[in-house]
């Protein structure tokens, strides 16, 4: 394995919102053995703190990063107050800007979905599941693959009346776009334009 | 008249239908008026990277409970962890400024589980009609008891909800996993790892003896039930364990019919469970 290290890594992460306390970790591994996801893959937080700190920017392609369930027991358990999950989320940005720039691949269909989830709230204020599944299906290029392998729970729920089949759009929903047009690039300016955006 | 104002969320509409009903029909048999918030907006889920995104959508939701001067009551928990964050982050003046909120912090962000089992124990115990004779565990998950920060009970062994059922007669057994992820949020990108994890959770209950499951949180309860055949599929093993809101067993012990609980919404039948508590 090649380790390409950046000087600048380690700063650029401290610089990101909610990542500030970084530099507290003393390496003890109290995120790790309570995070549930690294029962499951191979995913070590104290090793990806550390890599930060290092400035091993290749920390940005761990799979681990986009399995994260914010469950917060690293945030929780922490004795120096890291807030490790944070710190995923931080990550998570600076992953999706390298991929923006062509630099790096992301494998996970996460964050996909999660801009279509957001693309929804810009569009009508409310999570709109039904149009979420038809746009992740669309963007992951998972396509009719994705409604196969949710057909059992999607019918379970239908049956029992627990599908919308429209959207519920709130009355001001102007100011929602508003929110998203300062605070993020990305949804409002697709729901602007009404196209997709890559 | 006791009253608070209220946030759904959006799968109130959709997936949790019967937690909203129960929670409704609940407070409404204590005298307690809930005032649904005017045009609220999701809150962003799990699903929004950047905290100042998550911070300002909150924020507008959190403006519009501060106008009716009552305290929001929350049923879904990880609405709770985002009106919450947003709440407890925004006692800091220079984020309001960034923000550009007019939020004040008058009012108390709850959740629903708090609410019922902090401050109207008493009150429903004097009002139940019915014991409730059954054996649950109580499954609280992540989000509404992490982080502590701005929480109600511990956040690795909580017991509200024990206190709550057992007050009501509820046969409420230790369960170590009470506060273990169920792994909902990636359900959609990476299903097989949130399968295993919810299956350990039905093993255990099913292991401690247990009637059913009782839960505070619409994604904990898809996974456990609306997931369940699936996961029984995988495992090759039937658990057939009913997966009831609190507020659902709640509604039933205080004498409220089981439709008005939407307790033929859940998808693991609850029948057995309705017969046990009021037979």
């Amino acid at each position: 394995m090649t380790m390409r290290v950046d000087p600048e890594f380690r700063g650029k992460v401290v610089g990101e919102l909610g990542a500030e306390r970084l530099l507290r970790c003393v390496q003890c591994s109290t995120c790790t053995v309570s995070c549930p996801i690294s029962e499951f893959v191979d995913w070590n937080p104290r090793l990806v703190v550390e890599k930060c700190l290092l400035g091993l920017r290749d920390v940005l392609d761990e799979e681990g990063l986009w399995l994260c369930t914010s469950c917060q027991n690293c945030y929780e358990r922490c004795p120096q107050d890291v807030r490790f999950s944070e710190i995923v989320l931080a990550l998570r940005r600076l992953a999706a800007e390298e991929a923006k720039a062509g630099r790096l691949k992301l494998e996970s269909t996460k964050p996909a979905f999660d801009e279509c989830f957001l693309e929804m709230v810009a569009k009508y204020g409310r999570q709109y599941e039904a149009g979420l599944l038809r746009t992740f299906a669309k963007r992951s290029g998972l396509g009719f693959k994705l409604f196969l392998s949710y057909k059992g729970i999607g019918m379970r729920l239908f049956k029992k009346g627990k599908v919308a089949l429209r959207p519920d759009k709130i009355k001001r929903v102007k100011e929602v776009r508003e929110v998203f047009k300062r605070f993020s690039g990305s949804p409002s300016s697709s729901v602007e334009t009404g196209g997709e955006h890559k | 008249m006791k009253k608070f104002s209220y946030y759904p969320g959006c799968t109130s509409h959709t997936s949790s239908k019967e937690y909203d009903m129960s929670v409704r029909a609940v407070f409404s048999v204590l005298g307690v008026e809930l005032v649904e918030i005017e045009d609220w907006n999701c809150c962003g889920a799990l699903e929004v990277e950047s905290p100042l995104l998550a911070y300002a959508l909150n924020a507008r939701n959190l403006v519009l409970a501060e106008k009716t001067g009552l305290d929001l009551v929350v049923p879904c928990s990880a609405c709770f962890y985002n009106l919450g964050r947003t709440d407890y982050a925004l006692r800091d003046e220079e984020l309001r400024r960034r923000i550009g909120t007019s939020y004040a912090r008058r009012i108390k962000v709850r959740h629903v589980l708090d609410v019922l089992a902090n401050d109207f124990l008493e009150e429903i115990k004097t009002r139940a009609k019915k014991k409730l004779d059954v054996r649950v565990v109580p499954y609280y998950g992540c989000l509404t008891v992490r982080p502590s920060d701005f929480g109600f009970d511990d956040p690795d062994y909580p017991e509200s909800m024990d206190r709550l059922l057992s007050a009501l007669g509820a046969d409420v057994p230790e369960f170590s996993l009470k506060a273990r992820c169920c792994g909902g949020p990636i359900l959609m990108t990476a299903e097989e790892i949130p399968l295993k994890m919810t299956a350990q959770i039905l093993e255990e209950a099913k292991k401690a003896g247990a009637d059913a499951i009782s839960v505070a949180c619409p994604l904990c309860h898809l996974m456990l039930d609306a997931k369940q055949p699936d996961i029984e599929a995988a495992l090759g093993k039937e658990f057939k364990m009913p997966v009831l809101y609190f507020t659902q067993l709640v509604g039933l012990t205080l004498g409220i019919k089981p439709k008005k609980l939407g307790l033929h919404k859940n998808i693991i039948s609850t029948r057995e469970i309705i017969r046990k508590v009021l037979r």
